[in-house]
């Protein structure tokens, strides 16, 4: 998403980002087809029934390397000489086009009165509007906006009854401004508390990650490390934690973000990629088939993440609307797991074929489109 | 600085090529690192007919010991002076002179070559450390964030800078010290010997070299404790900034929750 040319681009972010995409598309897949299959009390967020799914990684991943790549290359534009100011236009454009594109999304994908629901693309978006002022501040100011995001989420989400928006297993609002600024900010699918912590954890992470020399690798470990103890720490505090501020019953859970499940991911996030880091970009031997497949995943991940929906969501849609007049007919009950699992992995190798093949010039896709809108 | 006499190593009588057997050569470190070598020639018995053209032979076998030292480098200084001879490099010299003589002339030349050394090494770190200048002065005017990851490197140089200046500082006395009254052997070499190699106008230029690092680096070093203190002001500022917004976010959460039915 970042518009880098291949040559420059760091093998183990690639991966990463691509992991993620893969984590994604099977969880969704099974979510949306077969969350609620042959089961009673559905819809469930996140295919959650199901404990062989790899949910409630993928989200925090991608969301951690958007603010290193984004660290990444502000670090790389500024040794560039680049104005600052450049920076800050290039960088505002982006968010403003992924709010605007991710409004579309919600818009085009899921429903019209889903256009407020705050899914990733407008946390992302939110992001790089944060991000370019984290730019221009010093580090500790980001340490400290990110304890306050993490630490103010449970009190926001106590005070704004969290368990009210999604007594349907949904996100499901008002379309009043009070419901619309509260999803935004505590109560959406990913509201900026706490959510916007992991991509300024990246942006923060990235110097220690990357870096280079001897000593940044401990430094990241060590950093990853305290977050991973953090968290279980919180964890083995729940019976601390006053009764009105947890809205979930679980210790570590997506919807809502647990404090546990940010704190892990942001340092499970810190860990993997410094590994990654060290043992995958400081080899010169060239991609194999498979990293270049990655590598391509990655560059187009906007393109995938679209295209992943339309591929399984809008079948849905148009089979609930012929069948039965109700779009949301099938949702969660279309197909078993198994079936729904086949269908992704059928797709992540479309995905494959499809990712080389958007890098040729000229091919249309979002990120050429958020090239040529955002970039000079 | 190494004293005088402190560092004298290795004295005996060793073979020099050319040089009367009976020659002696003494070693000591230099300021720089190296070793300085000094040959003691007693310059032997000759007919007064024939002392002129031995004299101006083993001159000139001195001059080609004393030269190997440092094979094209400049020629060494040839120094004649009431009957003796000095042939100086600042790797090798060799004192030619009455037996009596030259225990006098060996002190004279170690001393001279000791502060030159100390001057020569001054002026190459000088040499070095004006390089980078160019570059470090824009620091001396603004300093920002994407200067910081420079800073440590900066205030080593204006630590390197307050050295050199120190060094000078205790160099200079010495150099110009006036030579004894009445003149000695040993004071009149010193001079002669400062005055072929302008140690004194290296010293001036020196000192000028040094203080303008030294205003530089300052100048780098005011900077980076400004931008330092402001970055500290604008944390805290940044960071009040974050509570108050956290507390209109918390304030406005609960009020629209309150407004909804």
């Amino acid at each position: 998403m970042t518009g880098r040319r291949a040559a420059t681009r760091l093998v183990s972010i690639d991966l990463l980002r691509a992991v993620a995409i893969v984590l994604m598309t099977l969880v969704h897949f099974v979510e949306n087809l077969a969350g609620s299959y042959d089961v009673e009390n559905g819809p469930f967020i996140g295919a959650n029934r199901y404990w062989w799914m790899p949910t409630g990684f993928a989200a925090p991943l991608f969301t951690f390397l958007s603010g290193v790549s984004y660290r990444l290359w502000a670090d790389a534009q500024a040794s560039r000489g680049r104005d600052p100011e450049e920076l800050s236009k290039i960088t505002v454009r982006r968010g403003l086009f992924l709010i605007l594109f991710g409004f579309v999304f919600n818009v085009l994908v899921w429903m019209p009165e889903d256009v407020f629901n705050w899914d990733i693309l407008t946390l992302i978006g939110t992001a790089m509007l944060a991000l370019n002022v984290a730019r221009r501040t010093p580090p500790a100011v980001t340490v400290v906006a990110c304890g306050l995001l993490v630490g103010l989420a449970p009190v926001l989400r106590a005070v704004a009854d969290y368990r009210a928006f999604w007594a349907e297993g949904f996100f499901d609002y008002d379309f009043t401004v009070a419901d619309v600024v509260t999803g935004f900010l505590a109560t959406g699918y990913f509201p900026v508390f706490p959510w916007l912590a992991l991509p300024l954890a990246g942006f923060l992470a990235a110097p220690l990650i990357y870096g280079g020399g001897d000593r940044t690798p401990r430094a990241a470990l060590t950093a990853g490390g305290l977050l991973l103890a953090s968290a279980i720490g919180v964890m083995l505090a729940r019976p601390l934690v006053p009764a009105r501020l947890i809205t979930h019953d679980r210790l570590w859970a997506m919807f809502p973000p647990t404090t546990a499940y940010v704190l892990g991911t942001i340092g499970g996030g810190i860990v993997l990629a410094t590994i990654l880091h060290q043992t995958l970009d400081a080899r010169a031997d060239g991609r194999g088939p498979l990293l270049r497949i990655a590598g391509a995943m990655s560059r187009h991940s906007l393109t995938l993440y679209v295209l992943h929906h339309v591929a399984h969501v809008w079948p849905l849609w148009i089979a609930g609307f012929v069948v039965s007049g109700d779009p949301d007919a099938f949702w969660q009950v279309a197909t078993p797991a198994s079936t729904a699992l086949a269908w992704a992995v059928a797709f992540l190798f479309l995905v494959a074929w499809l990712a080389e093949r958007l890098d040729r010039p000229g091919t249309p896709s979002a990120e050429s489109l958020l090239r040529w809108l955002c970039e000079p | 600085m190494i004293t005088s006499h402190q560092q004298l190593a290795d004295a005996g009588t060793i073979p020099v090529s050319g040089l009367p057997p009976d020659t002696t050569v003494e070693r000591m470190p230099l300021a720089d690192g190296g070793v300085f070598e000094v040959a003691l020639v007693a310059i032997p018995a000759v007919e007064a007919a024939e002392h002129d053209s031995v004299i101006a032979e083993l001159v000139g076998r001195a001059s080609s010991w004393v030269t190997a030292a440092a094979p094209g480098g400049d020629s060494p200084l040839v120094t004649p002076l009431y009957g003796t001879h000095v042939v100086w490099s600042p790797r090798r010299a060799a004192a030619l002179g009455p037996a009596d003589r030259l225990a006098t002339m060996r002190a004279a030349i170690v001393d001279f070559t000791d502060r030159e050394a100390e001057l020569r090494d001054i002026e190459r770190r000088i040499a070095a450390a004006l390089e980078h200048v160019d570059g470090d002065a824009p620091l001396a005017f603004e300093f920002d964030e994407q200067s910081l990851p420079r800073r440590r490197e900066i205030a080593g140089r204006f630590q390197d800078a307050i050295s050199l200046r120190r060094r000078l500082a205790v160099l200079a006395p010495a150099v110009h010290r006036p030579a004894p009254q009445p003149p000695t052997l040993a004071g009149q070499l010193g001079e002669r010997l400062r005055d072929r190699t302008r140690v004194v106008e290296r010293l001036d230029h020196a000192v000028e070299q040094a203080d303008l690092l030294e205003r530089v680096y300052s100048g780098c070093g005011d900077r980076v404790a400004e931008f330092v203190s402001s970055r500290r002001h604008l944390t805290l500022e940044w960071v009040i900034i974050l509570l108050l917004a956290a507390e209109v976010v918390l304030i406005m959460i609960d009020l629209l929750a309150n407004r909804t039915p």
